[in-house]
Order: structure tokens, then sequence, then C-alpha cells
């Protein structure tokens, strides 16, 4: 397209090109993506796609080049080499401290209570739950053992399983369903609904009941979910919007004792603050609010309609229903100019995943990807303190040689924020581990994993 | 970790992939994207649900954004080589690179939308619900506008935003490496 060509033209250009799309070109795209990541097709015959020759329309780097410029040429080349030697090279895992402050140094705050795991794991996993739930796939939730991978149990559906929280015992879990329809954009017709799991002490099903709680409206979808450490409240985040209306942020906070539940809300679209409906990604399987162990503290992300990023703390003990007034903005990811709060010799910029409390409250920590003078990736996560909003660690920096796809997923953070349970996506897969200082420990049995909670 | 080809695609993934591909390839070419940069953002982005499947809760509205934001990452990328081409050659003082901390930041949704707030009010208005996921139906919807008055804004959006994004003109000016500061200087 050129300037000045009538807008109609543009777009009728594109749909025009997307229309010529053949099913045997999605289909060659679909097995190469598949191979890609390491699966065989159902139904798509495994043959190679027909190679492109570099410089042909769809291939790669001289298009690149060209676009850069002539003289950009050479070093673009070499970057592109470097893409290539990072499929094979393993990435390192650092630890990188900032400049401490009293108080963040991992050791849990004056009258915190110490959460214990019976049946926790030993070694490399200690500190960790012994347990977690992955959703498998829409049908199936599955309990397995953190050290080895084991599955303990497996629980079916028929309404499609969307998210999944944990409580601090590591027995109890809270899952919800609710079916989605697949379409120009996704709808969820009806109510979701919420069950409560039970473990035994060897991590086997105990119970699986659905919890007597007023649901949500019809048609609003669970963005994100968390139990209380103490199991006794649920905090839903809900998305009311429908497709082309999107809904504003509302959270609720059951107490699963009596089905009672409070809301805090946005105020709406007038409101500089509103974060229309925004609780983090809510797709990256992590947890998208998180509570400290309080059980009163609700940490919640929130990004306002000038983008500005960060991590507010809701005190659900206190009056009010209004989530932006009644919440208090512990951590500025990134302010409205677009710049980070704090730059390190990283340049970590911002979270790129959601956020999690700490169980003493100090801490919030999140994930990060960023690049290293436009050469090498990092990924990694960031803690901050929740009193000063300052970033006091860069923790589990995975360094990649050259530029690669930094995918991150944060699920699990111990009692002061100092031990993880993450995941990084490299060239090699999905790598998900317990990030322990400047320790990445790989969890077995992991090859993918969606929602899950520990 | 090691990938074995032996295993099924995931459940779902595939009709997914086949419903959702052209809408990715327009998605990302309504943001400025050639076809071949389309191509590119859409497969990385199929690749990250892939290994992550299933995606929940929204899946086509986690792509959309998702292959905006790769488009995006795909071309600062080139962005952040040309600044640092400049500094060697030393066409752009060291320092004055340093400062290009925020080239780097442009990994990011969130430097996307920094570039979105260069654009003129109407156009924003529009470029900020196609890369917040909406499709341009939705969009339509959302905004509440006459088809043809988006579809204008839209395109002259796409345009104004690929000259952002594209580092045409750094050798003229080259202390003004960021997509801001090239603005400012215009």
């Amino acid at each position: 397209m050129t300037r000045g060509e009538p807008a109609r033209d543009a777009l009728d250009a594109i749909d025009e090109a997307v229309a010529r799309i053949s099913d045997a070109e999605v289909d060659r795209h679909l097995a190469k993506i598949l191979r890609q990541g390491g699966f065989r097709g159902s139904s798509v015959p495994f043959t190679e796609a027909p190679l492109r020759l570099k410089g042909s329309p769809g291939g790669h780097g001289p298009a690149r080049l060209t676009r850069l410029g002539g003289w950009a040429a050479p070093l673009a080349a070499a970057a592109a080499v470097v893409l290539v030697v990072i499929c094979a090279a393993a990435g390192s895992w650092l630890f990188r401290s900032l400049s401490s402050h009293p108080g963040d140094s991992g050791a849990p705050a004056q009258g915190t209570p110490a959460v214990s795991f019976t049946g926790a794991p030993a070694g490399p996993y200690a500190g960790v739950p012994a347990y977690y739930v992955e959703i498998a796939n829409p049908s199936l939730a599955v309990v397995r053992a953190t050290a080895t991978g084991a599955t303990l149990a497996r629980i079916a559906t028929r309404t499609p399983f969307a998210g999944v929280t944990g409580g601090a015992d590591d027995r109890t879990f809270v899952l919800d369903a609710q079916r989605s329809i697949m379409g120009p954009a996704v709808r969820w017709p009806g109510h979701p609904a919420f069950y409560l799991l039970r473990l035994s002490s060897s991590g086997a099903e105990e119970s699986f009941t659905r919890l007597n709680i007023a649901a949500p409206p019809d048609g609003a979808a669970v963005a994100g979910m968390a139990l209380s450490p103490d199991s006794s409240k649920l905090a839903v985040a809900l998305d009311t919007g429908t497709p082309g209306a999107p809904g504003l942020l509302e959270i609720r906070v059951y107490t699963l004792a009596t089905g009672t539940f409070r809301t805090w809300s946005a105020h709406g679209l007038a409101d500089s603050q509103a974060p229309e409906g925004f609780t983090g990604s809510g797709v990256d399987a992590s947890e998208s609010i998180s509570w400290a162990a309080d059980s009163r503290t609700l940490a919640f992300d929130v990004m306002n309609q000038n983008f500005t990023r960060g991590v507010r703390l809701l005190d659900t003990a206190a009056s009010g229903s209004d989530l932006i007034a009644d919440s208090r903005l512990a951590v500025t990811e990134r302010d409205q100019g677009g710049r980070e709060a704090l730059t390190s010799k990283d340049h970590v910029s911002q979270c790129v995943t959601n956020s999690i409390i700490s169980a003493d409250g100090s801490a919030i920590v999140c994930g990060y990807t960023t690049d290293i003078a436009g050469r090498d990736t990092t990924t990694g996560f960031i803690r901050y303190s929740a009193s000063t909003g300052k970033q006091t660690a860069v923790l589990g920096v995975h360094e990649f040689k050259g530029q690669a796809g930094g995918d991150i997923s944060l699920y699990w953070v111990n009692s002061t924020g100092n031990i993880l349970i993450g995941g990084v996506l490299t060239p090699g897969g999905i790598r998900v581990g317990v990030i322990n200082g400047e320790k990445f420990t790989p969890l077995p049995g992991i090859t993918h994993l969606g929602a899950a909670a520990w | 970790m090691a990938l074995s080809a032996d295993r099924a695609a995931p459940e779902g993934f595939e009709d997914f992939f086949r419903s959702a591909w052209r809408e990715l390839i327009k998605h990302a070419m309504v943001v400025g994207a050639t076809r071949d940069e389309a191509e590119d953002a859409a497969s990385q982005t199929m690749l990250e649900m892939l290994r992550r499947w299933p995606v929940q809760p929204h899946p086509l509205g986690y792509a959309r954004r998702a292959v905006v934001s790769n488009y995006i990452k795909a071309r600062t990328r080139g962005d952040q080589r040309i600044a640092q081409r400049l500094i060697e050659r030393g066409h752009v003082p060291h320092q004055e690179g340093a400062e290009d901390s925020r080239l780097t930041a442009s990994e990011d949704d969130e430097w996307a939308a920094g570039v979105l707030s260069l654009l003129p009010p109407a156009q924003r208005e529009v470029m900020e619900r196609i890369t917040q996921g909406h499709s341009r139906d939705e969009t339509l919807a959302v905004l509440g506008k006459s088809s043809e008055t988006v579809r204008r804004n839209l395109c002259d959006a796409r345009v104004r935003l690929r000259q952002l994004l594209h580092p045409d003109g750094e050798l003229k000016q080259p202390a003004s490496a960021t997509a801001r500061s090239r603005e400012d200087a215009r």
C-alpha cells in the first residue's frame, strides 16, 4: 500500500489477499507449526512443505534485509545465523540481585504464619508444594506430584474446565468450569461453575464437589481466580463484557462457608483509572490475582487506559466496593510515558506475566522478558517490594544467546517471594521448574503446561 | 527438553488453527504487516499457543493481541539492530545509544502503546482496539461510528504506524533513533 491510497482499497486489498489463502496452505502452516512444537498432526499428513528459497515470497532472512536497508544486511544476516544457532544452544540460568532493601532479604516477616507442607518433597524441590493440579485438557484435570511428575488423580468433566487455583495447605483446590463458543470472538454462555477438590495426604482425590455459591452473571468469563491461603475465601475476577462491548473489571470474594460474597468493581470508562476489565493477560495460565497469608489482602494487576500498568492491593476486610478507590497502588511497572519504573543493566522493563504477592505480603513477583542490547534475550522474574514499589531482585534469569521467544509464566511463589515455580519458553520447548535464587531445577514430566495451580 | 513428534496434537488445537489462521494474517496486516511479516508473526503466535495449549479463556482474543505483539517485536528488533549499528559506525555517540534503552524496551506491547500514542486521536482510537485484540467488526461495533469513518481512520493509522515502526531515514537523522524522537523531529 502507498500513502494517499484510498482507505477502502487498502483494507479491501488485505481482505482479498487473505481470501486467497487456500485450505492447503493453511494446512501446510499447521503441519509446520506442529512439527516445530514436537507434535504430529491427527489429520494432516506430515509431508514437508515446499522449500522456500531465501528471498522468495514468504521467505525470511532476505525479506528482512530489504526492510533493514542494504547497509544493514550483513548485521541482520549475522543475527539470522544466531537465530539458527540458538535452536541448539541451551540458555543459562543466572541470579542477579539488585540493591537489596532491609526486610526484603527473604526472611519471613514477624507474625507471618508459616506455611507447612505435609509430605513436601525434599532436595531440590524442598520448600515447594508437593502436589499441583493441571488442566491437561478442557475435559480433564490431573493431580501430579511436583517432585516426580507422577499422576496421582484424574478428574474428568463434561463441562470444560477453564481455570484452577490452590490454597496454601496443598490439599485444597478450586476449579471453574464453563463452556465457550469459538467464533469471531469467544463467547462464554451460561454461568461459570466452581468445584472444590480436596486431596488426601498422598495426593489422591478425597472429594470433588460443586461449591454452593451464587453464580456470576450469565455470560461472564472468569478472568482470574484465587483461593485464599486458609481456603476460606475464593476471589474471582470477572469479565462481564460481551463481544463488541468489553466489560469492566469486577472482583468478587466469596466466603465459602456461607456462600455470601462481596463485589468490588471499577467505575467506568470515564474514570481514567478504570482498568477496563484487564487483570493481566488471563491467558498465560498464571495466577492473575493472589492473596497474602492474612487471607484479606488481595493483589491484582491493572492497566488503565493510559497503559500505566501496575499491581494494586485491596483490603477485602475494609469497607467499600470501589476497586480502584478502595485499593492502593503498590507497584508501578510501567508509567504513563511508557517508561519503566527502574531500568537495570539488563533493561528489565516490565512484567509480562500476572503478578503474585508473597504470603508475607512483603514482595510482589512477576515474570519479564527483554533483550540485552538487542543481541541476547533474557527472561526471568522480578521481585518488587510491596512497601516501596521498588525492584529488589531479578531472579532466575534465563539468558539466550541471540534473540528468542521469551514466553514466561509464573505459577507460585513461596511465603517470602524468593522461591518460585515458573516456566520459560525456550527454543527447545517450555521449561517449567523451581527457581531458588540462582538455581533452576526443572520439574519432571512436563512437556507443556496450561492452567495449573500449586 | 526432548520433544517427540509421535505425540498427537493437543485436542482442539488443529481446529483452532484452521479457524484462526486467516484471521491472524488479516489482523497483522491491518496493523501494517506485509504478508510475509504477518505469516511470521502468526506462526510465532501459533507456536507459542501450541506449547501451552489449551490457552484459556479467550484463545482468539489472545491470538490477535499476540500476533500484533509478535509483529511489532520483529520490526523493533530491526530498530535495535540499526541503533546498535549506528553506534558501531560512529553515527551516534555511545551515550546517545545508551539512551536508546527505550528501544530495548520495545519488546512488549506497552511500547506499542507508546507508539500508538503518537497517532492522532481518531486513528489511535481505532488502532488501540485492533492491538487489544478486537476484530474490525468488533471495533466498528464498539466505537459506534460509521463503517467508512472507521475504515479510513484504520487505514490512515496503518500507514502511520508502519512509518513509526519502519526505520526509514535513520542515516539522515542519526540522533533521532527512537520512534518518539523521530516523531518530534517532524
